[in-house]
């Protein structure tokens, strides 16, 4: 039994169930696009922000055979599986010949076929715990040990065995530590010292005697990083690192990040453009469709003005009813963003191939609220027109049929 | 028939139709090694299928019985059919470990998202034909 | 109560921008008593809906005043206008005007939820109401599974909820066969013999029986049969 007048926008929701429905989805999409186009957005941020933060060189060294541009920018950027080797001799020339450097480090890499945990690929950095400047301070929030031989650190979607090990060419690692998410390839990457790298090295060459040119690890290294001192202009080094010593290619590791960043912003500035798109197209249906919905029942509000409803009154009915039908659908569709979210994270991950990193679950929920508050606006906006026009409809026209 | 009045039954038919044929197309689970070795997750993929097919006699039968009662009754078996399904992906059958593999990426999203849309539709198709078995 | 209404006049204007007026109610000088049943006849376009609509406080005469008792109800601004017909004007619209989202029961309730008064008392009446209009098994049915009859009695019950002084009926007998017609008849003249103020406009022959005063309407103008 209805108690309140102000229970009939809720009565006239609960007795059209098909009509409610088609507005608390037009309203759930609404939230849908918002939220899940803002959560892409801010994701593909992340995960920039997080990869220019690993970094830390300014500049980095790779062999001029490595295979394609694509092929040293995604290892050393984005930890997709690779490697490639240059002559040891290299690094120690750009030591000692090239002036501007502050530090300099060497990293291995290798692309694992397998470990026991599955069979992906896994990427392997083995880095000199000496001379390192880069990847130690990102483990240290992880693992402040010095890592020993045989341990390793490795990435978040990496799975070590219950006892934290991982067998790989036979060897048996120590896994130390798993680290924080970056929403790149390196969440999938192990970390260990030279001296590990070198074991494990000549582990896959015992396991692949196929192979066209055995690794000789203490011939090799992968890449080297260099951080310039102050004072000195970077491309300056780049370019004499380019000049002076052969067989190399020195790169400025902020145009392979612009890169990335080019590229993630054209696939942000898609999904903005396809958002509002969304937007623009589901506020103009709501508008249409609550507009007829109204029309249609002018003769219920004239009814309500003839028992001495006022004319604000009526207004507000209307833009209850709106509220609450956006109110549900927004919710509807927040929760659903959020599910097919978690369910689908990993595979938008990979299908992207971009650095994707989801928000906190603080930054989440805010972004959640504005959504949905967003949402009950247009909503209050598409019915406003309605709520207007139902207020000052001539009562007694209504009834009489509009026909005298 | 109505078209109404199957409208649940359809959807819940073309739902287990996506698990049936999905499972071992495009949302697989990893795809057995060059060595031979067969993962666990491909028996989750299989039990899946199996599954998406139970679904779909069960969807395929709530549609063209008559009875209300039966009806009903078979919408609810589908419903435990399709909790059954979406738990068979890592609670009931583990898959690999790390995040990355296709069974963890498409198999159990997939699975349980389609399986969890055909139990709702299930629930609330039960629910329809018992009430409007009442009203008889 | 007594409706007074003083050289009212509502017209509109044919063309845009220009002065060709057409008036629905010309010049009309008008009192319903209190206690008394006065009955208007007229033909559709006759202006009789409009003159309803401008004693309920609807529609804003272009001349003249109407004085419920003594307040002047087009001086009072709408949410003051709309409180004060909840209050004393119960008005029985032409043709269906139930709400069809609640029972019969809450729509003869709706006045008093209106007025921002829900009680069991409350509750108690439009079941009384019910009662007397013979309608009381309906309560908890939906309007549209309602007959005309039914329909036109609950709105009759639900414009006589909060006890108005003044009830207006528009054709309230328009599409009932003869037996509900002369039911409808009996419980407005019921009314007016209890004090209030009723004015019917009808085609009904049969509605003379029931009139203390019976007018005729045409072209805007009233006058006295």
């Amino acid at each position: 039994m209805m108690r309140s007048v102000y229970g009939l926008p809720v009565r006239s929701i609960l007795k059209k169930p098909l009509r409610s429905a088609a507005l608390m989805i037009i309203a759930a999409f609404l939230a849908f696009s918002a939220f899940g186009g803002s959560l892409m957005v801010m994701s593909l941020s992340n995960g920039l922000e997080s990869l220019s933060a690993r970094l830390g060189a300014d500049i980095v060294v790779v062999p001029y055979s490595a295979a394609s541009k694509v092929s040293y920018d995604s290892v050393i950027i984005q930890g997709k599986p690779g490697q490639f080797y240059m002559d040891a001799k290299y690094y120690e020339e750009i030591k000692n010949e090239i002036e501007g450097i502050d530090k300099i480090t060497a990293q291995f890499y290798l692309a694992s076929a397998k470990a026991s945990c599955c069979s992906a690929r896994l990427q392997i950095i083995g880095f000199d715990p000496e001379t390192d400047f880069s990847v130690q301070p990102w483990i240290a929030k992880s693992y402040s040990t010095e890592l020993s031989e045989y341990d390793a650190v490795v990435g978040s979607d990496v799975t070590p065995n219950a006892d934290m090990t991982i067998e790989i060419y036979g060897k048996t690692l120590h896994v130390r530590a798993v680290l924080e998410k970056t929403g790149t390839e390196l969440d999938s990457a192990m970390y260990v010292n030279t001296a590990t790298m070198k074991e494990l090295i000549l582990a896959h060459n015992a396991k692949n005697p196929n192979q066209e040119r055995a690794i000789d690890p203490e011939k090799v290294v992968s890449s080297v990083l260099i951080k310039v001192m102050d004072g000195y202009d970077i491309d300056s080094v780049v370019g004499n690192i380019n000049l002076y010593v052969r067989q190399v290619k020195a790169i400025r590791t902020q145009n392979m990040i612009f890169d990335v960043a080019d590229s993630l912003s054209g696939v942000s500035g898609m999904i903005s453009v396809l958002m509002a798109a969304v937007w623009v197209l589901s506020v103009i249906i709501m508008a249409i469709a609550f507009t007829m919905m109204m029309n249609e029942r002018r003769r219920e509000f004239a009814v309500l003005r003839v028992l001495g409803v006022s004319r604000a009154r009526i207004a507000g009915f209307v833009l209850t009813e709106n509220a609450l039908v956006t109110l549900v659908g927004g919710v509807c569709g927040i929760i659903i963003t959020v599910l097919l979210t978690l369910l689908f994270n990993g595979l938008i991950e990979q299908s992207i191939g971009l650095p994707f990193l989801l928000p906190q679950p603080s930054v989440m929920l805010l972004t959640a609220l504005i959504t949905l508050l967003v949402t009950m606006a247009a909503g209050a906006l598409t019915s406003a027109v309605s709520a207007y026009k139902i207020s000052k409809i001539d009562a007694g026209l209504v009834l009489r049929g509009e026909n005298e | 028939m109505k078209i109404k009045t199957v409208i649940p039954e359809m959807v819940m038919t073309i739902f287990s139709l996506v698990i049936l044929l999905g499972s071992f197309t495009f949302f697989a689970a990893c795809p057995v090694s060059d060595e031979g070795n067969i993962m666990s997750c491909h028996y989750a993929q299989v039990m899946v299928t199996a599954l998406g097919g139970l679904l779909t006699v069960l969807s395929l039968t709530a549609l063209l019985v008559p009875d209300q009662k039966v009806k009903g009754g078979v919408c609810i078996a589908a419903a435990f059919a399709a909790v059954l399904t979406a738990l068979t992906p890592s609670v009931l059958i583990p898959l690999c470990k790390m995040p990355q593999m296709h069974c963890r990426l498409a198999l159990q999203p997939f699975t349980i998202l389609f399986a969890a849309l055909t139990a709702a539709i299930s629930i609330i198709a039960a629910i329809l034909h018992l009430k409007r078995k009442k009203k008889s | 109560m007594n409706l007074t209404a003083s050289n009212i006049s509502k017209k509109y204007n044919r063309s845009k921008g220009g002065a060709n007026w057409f008036y629905a109610v010309k010049s009309i000088d008008l009192c319903i008593e209190a206690g008394k049943l006065t009955a208007v006849y007229g033909r559709s376009g006759s202006g009789k809906t409009t003159l309803l609509n401008l004693l309920g406080g609807l529609l804003q005469p272009s001349e003249g005043k109407v004085l419920c008792g003594e307040t002047d109800i087009y001086a009072m601004p709408d949410k003051e206008l709309s409180a004060f017909r909840n209050q004393h004007i119960g008005i029985v619209p032409q043709g269906a005007a139930a709400l069809g989202n609640l029972t019969v029961l809450e729509n003869v309730l709706l006045p008093s939820l209106i007025g921002g008064r829900s009680s069991d008392e409350q509750e108690k009446r439009a079941e009384a109401l019910l009662q007397s209009f013979g309608i009381a098994s309906l309560r908890d049915v939906m309007p549209r599974e309602l007959s005309g009859g039914e329909q036109r009695r609950m709105a009759i019950a639900r414009a006589l909820m909060n006890r108005p002084e003044i009830l207006l009926c528009d054709e309230p007998t328009g599409d009932l066969d003869d037996e509900n017609t002369r039911v409808v008849l009996r419980l407005l003249r019921d009314e007016a013999a209890k004090g209030t103020a009723v004015l019917l406009f009808t085609h009904e022959a049969d509605a003379r029986n029931y009139a203390d005063i019976v007018m005729k309407m045409d072209g805007g103008s009233l006058e006295k049969i």
